[in-house]
């Protein structure tokens, strides 16, 4: 799908010359770490231009014309990224990334909710940025954080949780960054507003790579990130419930949030733009929009489809390779965790490197995880739409080469 | 030398690293971990006061945490505690032969910090 119009893909070769005694050669770009970032089309990068040498003025301050077509511009981001994932658009704020996003609700919600002794539910396949607010915010209440355990395939096994520790909230990963994994979050989220509890979702490795439907999952508050959808980094998106954005302080206090400011008090704006402090990242977010059109284009349900599928042929692939041991089952997405039996994980990627094949190596964020699973580091590929059959043979290739060089 | 064998050399540093396992009569223990990458090194020092007579190591990592070590273990036997400063890991980094980018630095580093840290252990 499309990799003409990344140019990125022209600009990345590499002139190799250390490569397994191949010689000097010219060696495409093969990009299998998008869950990190996805690279850019060429829309989104000519609309950041466009918009710093046409419409370059601060959003909602100016009286005049250009910083009007500015501010409209920044929200028609808006009512895209609320038509894309089906909520209002006073229910989107705009954030500089997903951790901020999660942050916020940690901090203007969680913080007024929670008492000593009430349960927060998270999981152990969460990113560090659903697990380190919490445990922040724990230290000042003393809530208890419970964790929802996840096996080898990848499937939470304790789902019952919910219902027996009724936790006060309960956060969780919609795909998980290291397994790949879809969680029912339609279902989480309805056994936990059962036992009355508030519901937030990461989203950030799901908008974008499958369809997401908030008004359908039922969530209370849904985080992503626009670098995740082909979008600029720096821009961020907390959707909230319309009627509990509206009861929640601001976490930032500053410039264009307030009605207005007196000596002894001041009054917040309504949401979102109570949340919005200071001048927003409004290049970047006014760009967003190309990347929410590019993937309308394309429609997100082929966009899942055919990652789905290339990701099957990338499971099989590495399973030809006996060495090669697959974290997780799922092959839903394109993120696919393994390991190397006998090389550290900072080796394959070094190693792909030289081939100019660039995969992700560490712990993803994501210790819980690697604890329960007992490993240091895995090494992990990330597929989205640029991607195609010739990138997995190329990775399957190199990593051939690898295990030979261990033998 | 050339690339190719440069890794053949880290590659026989990585298999066959030198003063590797738990030396027995060894009166410190040191250990370390990389957060990043979770990369640990457990380092057996036979001390004599400020000398360290002898010196081993048993690690978890990739090849240039282990292959550093190696070179750095080797080179600081026999030497006073106080003498090692900075100029030995530059001198490691120089053994192991490869342009270490930003990130893979830290694997080099590991073994060298975990010294540099427990000198107060001496």
């Amino acid at each position: 799908m499309d990799k003409k119009n990344f140019p990125i893909f022209k600009n990345a070769k590499f002139q190799g010359s250390i490569s397994h005694g191949s010689g000097s050669q010219e060696k495409d770009f093969i990009y299998l770490d998008s869950s990190a970032t996805t690279q850019k089309p060429q829309v989104v990068i000519d609309e950041i231009k466009k918009v710093y040498e046409n419409y370059n003025a601060n959003v909602f301050r100016g009286l005049y014309r250009i910083s009007e077509e500015a501010t409209s511009m920044y929200e028609e981001t808006r009512k895209a990224v609320a038509d894309f994932i089906n909520a209002e658009t006073s229910e989107i704020i705009f954030t500089k990334n997903t951790t901020e996003s999660l942050n916020t609700v940690v901090y203007s919600f969680a913080k007024s909710i929670l008492k000593k002794g009430d349960n927060v539910l998270l999981s152990e396949m969460e990113h560090h940025s659903n697990i380190v607010p919490w445990q922040i915010l724990q230290k000042e209440i003393g809530f208890n954080i419970l964790y929802l355990e996840v096996d080898k395939s990848g499937q939470f096994t304790n789902l019952d949780l919910i219902t027996q520790k009724e936790p006060k909230i309960v956060s969780v990963v919609h795909i998980s960054n290291v397994l790949g994994v879809i969680n029912d979050v339609k279902k989480i989220t309805k056994m936990a507003k059962d036992v009355g509890s508030y519901v937030i979702i990461d989203g950030a490795q799901a908008v974008g790579h499958i369809g997401v439907d908030v008004k359908t999952i039922d969530c209370d508050f849904y985080a992503f990130s626009a670098h995740k959808m082909m979008g600029p980094t720096g821009v961020g998106v907390l959707y909230g419930r319309k009627e509990l954005l509206d009861k929640m302080e601001p976490l930032y206090g500053g410039g264009e949030m307030i009605l207005s400011v007196s000596k002894d008090s001041c009054t917040f704006k309504d949401a979102p733009y109570k949340f919005e402090a200071g001048t927003p990242n409004f290049v970047d977010i006014i760009a967003f929009r190309k990347s929410i059109e590019y993937i309308n284009d394309l429609g997100i349900s082929n966009i899942h489809k055919y990652i789905k599928d290339l990701s099957t042929y990338t499971h099989y692939q590495l399973s030809t390779l006996k060495e090669v041991e697959i974290y997780g089952d799922s092959r839903d997405t394109g993120i696919i965790s393994f390991n190397i039996s006998g090389v550290h994980p900072h080796d394959v990627a070094t190693f792909l490197d030289e081939d100019n094949i660039a995969i992700r190596a560490g712990h993803h964020c994501a210790q819980v995880l690697m604890k329960k699973f007992n490993v240091q580091a895995l090494s992990r590929v990330s597929l989205y739409i640029y991607n195609d059959k010739s990138d997995i043979n190329a990775l399957v290739k190199s990593l051939s080469k690898i295990i030979d060089y261990y033998k | 030398m050339d690339n190719q064998m440069i890794r053949a050399y880290l590659m026989d540093l990585y298999k066959n690293p030198k003063n590797y396992g738990v030396i027995k009569d060894h009166n410190l223990v040191l250990h370390g971990e990389n957060p990043v990458c979770g990369d640990n090194i457990t380092l057996y020092i036979k001390k004599d006061k400020k000398k360290i007579i002898d010196i081993s190591f048993e690690s978890e990592g990739c090849i240039i945490s282990k292959a550093a070590t190696s070179i750095l273990t080797d080179k600081i036997k026999g030497k006073y505690i106080d003498d090692i400063d900075i100029d030995f890991f530059n001198e490691v980094r120089e053994d192991l032969m490869v342009e270490l980018s930003l990130s893979r630095i830290k694997c080099a580093e590991l073994s060298f910090s975990i010294i540099d840290k427990g000198k107060k252990e001496f």
